[in-house]
């Protein structure tokens, strides 16, 4: 009988691993053909190395939650199991408090850090609060406000903010130091 | 799972796994070859490669998806475009690691232009998702031996005629 040896095509007798990785290769300069080349075309093109650094922009996004606003008569406010922490800066702060406030200011350009906000939480546990109540300078947008936001955002539960701030607790002084 | 190359599930099960490797690789791939600029940005964000390869990279990687995700849907050099997505998976868990690691708060950039505004920022479970998607194309690599898709189909078309 007649035996006819199969034709070998050339390469077809190559470990099936390296035929992979070769296979994959050309996959890759395809790909760099066609980015190169679709690059080269577009209005857009991109240049191939960077000129200079990108600006990488890596913000790190406050978590905000919904705080619930409290007038400045309300009697929670002078109820014991209420943490009151006082957002505005330091001289504010000493020249008029309501009683029992705990200084922790806000500063739009450097907003509390995780840590400070652990404070305040660990300070509501120490005292058993019941609920936190923050106030600010009053201003629109008012730092207290966004103080007590961000406590709802890092997870704390029964967080107020005065609405009005300050200014508005000011008029009637409940309890507070000259 | 029948491990025997020969055990005819593999072609089912590695279809299924083609069709959703190959969707997201090219859906994936789209918006970066649409903007490469914004893609350079993201790669750029990961404080992973030098800035001379940064352009590059951004200009290759989406074709090389596009590319491989094609072959992958249609059946065609499936293991080695299965290759080409394993070994893409792996340089994007690497990063993905290192950004951790740096604790950057980003987006990972993997399927629309999210550099800078954070909605769905990376985290250990976005590692997870990628060691799923590894071994999928580990699997189509190394089972899918006669891959059912348009090859194939040519192939049983020529024989019946």
């Amino acid at each position: 009988m007649n035996r006819t040896e199969p034709r070998k095509v050339a390469g077809s007798d190559a470990h099936p691993f390296i035929k992979l990785i070769k296979e994959a290769a050309l996959l890759l300069l395809v790909s760099a053909g066609l980015g190169l080349g679709f690059n080269a075309i577009r209005r857009d093109s991109l240049p191939l190395v960077a000129k200079s650094d990108y600006r990488i922009v890596v913000p790190c996004p406050e978590r905000l939650g919904d705080a619930s606003a409290l007038k400045a008569g309300d009697s929670r406010l002078t109820e014991k199991g209420t943490l009151i922490i006082d957002a505005r800066d330091q001289e504010e702060f000493s020249k008029w408090h309501l009683d029992r406030a705990v200084n922790v200011p806000f500063d739009w350009l450097g907003p509390p850090l995780d840590a400070e906000i652990a404070e305040v939480a660990r300070r509501a546990t120490e005292q058993r609060a019941q609920r936190v109540v923050v106030y600010g300078d009053g201003d629109d947008p008012d730092t207290g406000r966004q103080w007590a936001r961000l406590l709802v955002g890092a997870g704390l539960r029964n967080v107020y903010y005065v609405e009005g701030g300050a200014p508005a607790l000011h008029g009637p002084r409940q309890g507070g130091n000259p | 799972m029948n491990l025997s190359l020969d055990w005819p599930g593999h072609r089912i099960l590695a279809l299924g796994a083609r069709l959703y490797l190959g969707g997201l690789f090219v859906w994936a791939s789209l918006h970066k070859i649409a903007s490469p600029s914004t893609f350079a940005l993201d790669v750029a964000t990961y404080q992973f490669l030098p800035l001379i390869a940064v352009n590059l990279f951004a200009l290759l990687v989406p074709w090389l998806e596009a590319l491989a995700g094609a072959l992958l849907l249609v059946g065609i050099r499936v293991r080695a475009a299965a290759l080409v997505v394993a070994s893409l998976m792996l340089a994007f868990m690497v990063a993905l690691a290192w950004a951790l690691h740096l604790g950057l708060d980003m987006s990972c950039g993997c399927f629309a232009s999210e550099s800078a505004t954070t909605e769905h920022p990376i985290s250990w479970l976005t590692l997870l998702r990628d060691t799923g998607w590894l071994a999928l194309a580990i699997y189509v690599m190394i089972f899918d031996v006669r891959p059912l898709g348009l090859v194939s189909l040519i192939q049983r078309k020529r024989r019946t005629s």
